[in-house]
């Protein structure tokens, strides 16, 4: 198991790298760099070139690439261009608000997608069945800023049940600390809403099938002869072994879910990483970008690895191949 | 926009709402329902919410942005030298005593002389001297700091500190502009911030924060980035005109749709501005009054002029004569906007009031393009010279919906007269590069008047190499103007040049200036005073106050 590891990390290493190399490479090539954007029609181009220099926007680009190659060995991500703070710092506060959001939303999606999807299958052709599987339709095919403004103008503006926006009240530091937990979590509830709802139609699809092909099994066949009652049958043989690919999803779904809550995070005026990130790449923050990539890359190769080493240990196929 | 948001050139409120009346905009009619401030009780405190779409990058002035929301919270915090007030309409902006109670020219304009007030403190109980004001003066000037406005400081070579209430600035040269160079900026607590290195301030912007005194009459209680400022009274801000509210909160909603419902819900006092779309239903709405001005931004088609195509003076008339601007305003803008003859806004004192704006006459574009050759002459439906056909390209930034509706009812109106427009809409960073570059046919974009009324960096020749002439323009009789205004040294005496310059640029259509849109702060009528203008967007809010009966 450990050589497991090991050969994944190496792996998973490289990939990050080539990943970066590429994403530095990339955004130093496309057009405009920070300088540009200095909006003051009083700043010459020479003006500009020195504020340029200050953070080595005037060597070339392999050069800078050393450097920040260098620095990301040091632990050093560089100081972000528009910030005038390490990019380590710019993202590292905005982190727990994207990964609370993400966590929340991959909570509700999959407890809303699994009860859609059970019960789907559970009734399997019927009039429920076929109405649940369009709604799951519907659900997978809505737009994401416009589920978020939907929910905002019925459970915000018109019932007043939840904050339009934000993460906390204004005056929420004057809260106990169990006042200031409920406040977030009632400022959390709709934006992870809008994503899980987005999401779970995909999982209500991904478990429907998965469980319709595992009840047509013979040793379901076997149970349900031995006289189990269906719902036994269903949590105790058919959905277990339905997790097991459900985790390998989870394991894809929770970085992609990290970077892509960018519109919602708009939409919300949640500060999370994505809107952090969306702003940078228009300003040609590079550092924080390439931060951004880091964060992402870990995370998606990270989650990736859990998740496969999670298998490993509950599944001993999976093991034994290894 | 720009840093030097506070000197602008416009005019406000009284101005407009004469411009208005003339001209039928319904800001007349909202503005008339406000309860005026003899009938009305106001609370003593309270606090007053605001949202706006972007977040300031830093307390300290020399790093942050050239953003409005940077210059709101700056002139909370902090004095500048001088106040410059918005009073635009008739003759250059006047200063009213702020830091300094009074300044003074030498006979040769070479010196400047401030008299500060001996009643200011920092919030530490430090008093404001002089020294900080050469202190401020030298890290605006450091190049490790960088400052993005520093090139207004560039003709002054040294702040002397006559006494501890006495500066004087030292200039290299007489020109118009030099009491706005001198007090550009807000004046800092060098017996604080000192501590830290010009050459460590990048990348250290928390320090500012952490070691923050202030002398205005807010200070910060608390920024979270990308959630919220919060402004608190500054209790130990000594001016009379103390603040009304006890509280500021600015909140950081970058989508316009999501402010208008929290303006709806009452959960905001005002929007940073009511995007166009939104003006019907923001006028039916009995709680929202909407204060409008004319912002120092001129919306344009700017023409590159190097292309053969577009090198012809009557041809760049010809295409403006075939765009029907007011057609664009009444789909667009629901009334909040006028077709300019000009850049200079339509209230300011430089404008020539007496310059009409070129027709919507397509009839007389297409006689003006045939006398340049342009003619269809194998019948395609477009114009041709020399076999080559009259096509550009249109180049527009993302984002910006009304600019791009904009730019695609121009397409079609150029179709009509045979010139073949494609438009082309980019990410605004590539697009500003490639203007940068005069990589372009033509391109629709925003553009600010600098404070200083000094339209050198957009039609100079000296200014095509990598500054805001991006069309490459260049007409001698433009450049000897745009030379004369700025060595003229009572700006006031310019008019004259000011009146020849817009019919020169008339004359030479580098752009196509397209509308005047009006700037429109939707308020809840809970909180009056509350008074916008070009150099402040949402007012001073020293004046407003929360009515009494509202909840």
């Amino acid at each position: 198991m450990l050589y497991y590891i090991a050969r994944r990390l190496a792996v998973s290493a490289l990939l990050l790298f080539g990943v970066l190399t590429a994403t530095f490479f990339l955004i130093h090539l496309a057009p405009g760099d920070p300088t540009e954007l200095l909006g003051d029609p009083r700043l010459s181009k020479a003006e500009r070139e020195q504020i340029g220099a200050l953070y080595g926007l005037d060597k070339p680009i392999p050069i800078q690439y050393l450097n920040w190659m260098g620095g990301v060995a040091r632990g050093d991500l560089g100081t972000s261009v528009v910030h005038h703070r390490s990019a380590t710092q710019v993202l590292a506060e905005r982190l727990p608000a994207s990964i609370l959001l993400a966590l929340a939303a991959l909570f509700l999606e999959h407890v809303l997608g699994l009860l859609i999807g059970v019960t789907s299958t559970f009734r399997r052709g019927t009039f429920l069945d076929r109405q649940l599987r369009n709604l799951a339709l519907v659900l997978f095919s809505l737009p994401i800023f416009w589920l978020g403004l939907v929910l905002i103008d019925v459970f915000a503006v018109r019932v007043g049940l939840f904050p339009i926006n934000m993460m906390r009240s204004d005056n929420a530091a004057a809260f106990t600390p169990i006042g200031q937990v409920l406040d977030v979590l009632h400022h959390l509830t709709l934006p992870a809403l809008t994503l899980a709802l987005a999401g779970c139609g995909g999982v209500a699809r991904f478990v429907r099938r998965g469980l319709a092909e595992i009840l047509d099994r013979d040793y379901i066949r076997s149970a349900r002869a031995l006289g189990l009652g269906p719902w036994r049958i269903l949590w105790r043989h058919a959905l277990r072994n339905t997790l097991s690919p459900l985790l390998q999803r989870l394991g894809v779904a929770l970085p992609a879910l990290m970077s892509g809550t960018l519109i919602l995070e708009v939409i919300f005026a949640w500060p999370g990483v994505g809107s952090a990130t969306f702003e940078a790449i228009l300003q040609r923050d590079y550092p924080v970008i390439l931060a951004s990539t880091i964060l992402s890359g870990v995370l998606a190769i990270g989650s990736t690895l859990l998740v496969d080493v999670l298998l490993a240990w509950v599944d001993p196929r999976v093991r034994d191949a290894v | 926009m720009t840093r030097n948001i506070r000197r602008v050139l416009l005019s406000l409120c009284f101005a407009l709402s004469l411009l208005l009346v003339s001209c039928g905009s319904p800001e007349q009619s909202t503005t008339s329902e406000s309860p005026s401030t003899t009938e009305v009780q106001f609370v003593d405190g309270g606090t007053v919410t605001i949202a706006n779409a972007s977040d300031i990058i830093s307390i300290n002035d020399l790093l942050g942005q050239s953003t409005p929301i940077h210059a709101f919270v700056q002139d909370r915090l902090f004095f500048s030298l001088l106040e410059e007030q918005p009073d635009y309409q008739n003759g250059p902006a006047t200063f009213a005593p702020a830091l300094a109670s009074s300044y003074e020219f030498s006979e040769d304009r070479k010196t400047l002389t401030f008299n500060l007030r001996d009643d200011i403190s920092w919030s530490d109980g430090q008093p404001v001297t002089a020294e900080d004001v050469r202190w401020t003066w030298q890290a605006q000037t450091a190049a490790e700091v960088g400052w993005s406005a520093g090139e207004a400081k560039a003709h002054i070579t040294d702040v002397e500190v006559v006494d501890p209430t006495t500066a004087r600035f030292h200039f290299d040269k007489s020109y118009s502009w030099q009491l706005m160079d001198a007090v550009e900026g807000v004046i800092l607590p060098s017996h604080v911030w000192s501590q830290l290195p010009f050459d460590q301030w990048r990348g250290n912007a928390d320090w500012f924060q952490q070691n923050l005194v202030v002398n205005g009459p807010f200070t910060l209680e608390s920024w979270e980035p990308g959630q919220r400022i919060i402004l608190t009274k500054n209790e130990s801000y000594s001016d009379a005109d103390k603040p009304r509210v006890d509280r500021v909160v600015v909140r950081i909603v970058p989508d316009g749709i999501a402010q208008l419902a929290m303006l709806k819900t009452g959960d905001i006092d005002m929007m940073d501005w009511a995007r166009p779309g939104q003006l019907p239903e923001l006028e039916k709405n009995p709680d929202i009054e909407l204060k409008s001005y004319i912002p120092r931004t001129f919306i344009s088609l700017i023409w590159n002029t190097a292309l053969p195509s577009l090198d012809s003076a009557k041809t760049r008339r010809a295409l403006t004569m075939a765009i029907d601007r007011q057609s664009i305003i009444d789909a667009l803008y629901h009334g909040y906007a006028t077709v300019p003859a000009s850049p200079f806004m339509s209230n300011l004192w430089a404008t020539n009031k007496d310059l009409k704006p070129l027709p919507y006459d397509p009839e007389q574009a297409v006689a003006l393009l045939a006398e340049d050759g342009w003619q269809d002459s194998d019948g395609d439906g477009v114009l041709d010279r020399n076999g080559e056909p009259f096509r550009l390209v249109l180049l527009n930034g993302a984002g910006n919906e009304v600019r791009i509706d904009a730019g695609l009812m121009i397409v079609e109106q150029m179709r009509q007269i045979g010139v073949e427009l494609e438009q082309q809409v980019i990410e605004f960073n590539t697009m500003i590069t490639r203007e940068r570059n005069h990589d372009f046919d033509v391109a629709l974009m925003g553009l600010s008047i600098p404070t200083n009324l000094d339209m050198s960096y957009f039609f100079h020749t000296d200014h095509i190499d990598g500054s805001f002439n991006f069309g490459s323009f260049s007409d001698p009789e433009v450049d000897r103007l745009l030379d004369e205004i700025q060595v003229t040294p009572n700006l006031l005496d310019a008019k004259p040049l000011f009146d020849e310059l817009q019919v020169g640029l008339q004359q030479g259509q580098p752009m196509t200036f397209l509308y005047e849109a009006l700037r429109v702060l939707p308020v809840n009528k809970r909180v009056q005073g509350v008074h916008p203008n070009v150099l402040r967007n949402f007012g001073d809010p020293k004046e407003w106050a929360i009515v009494a009966s509202s909840p």
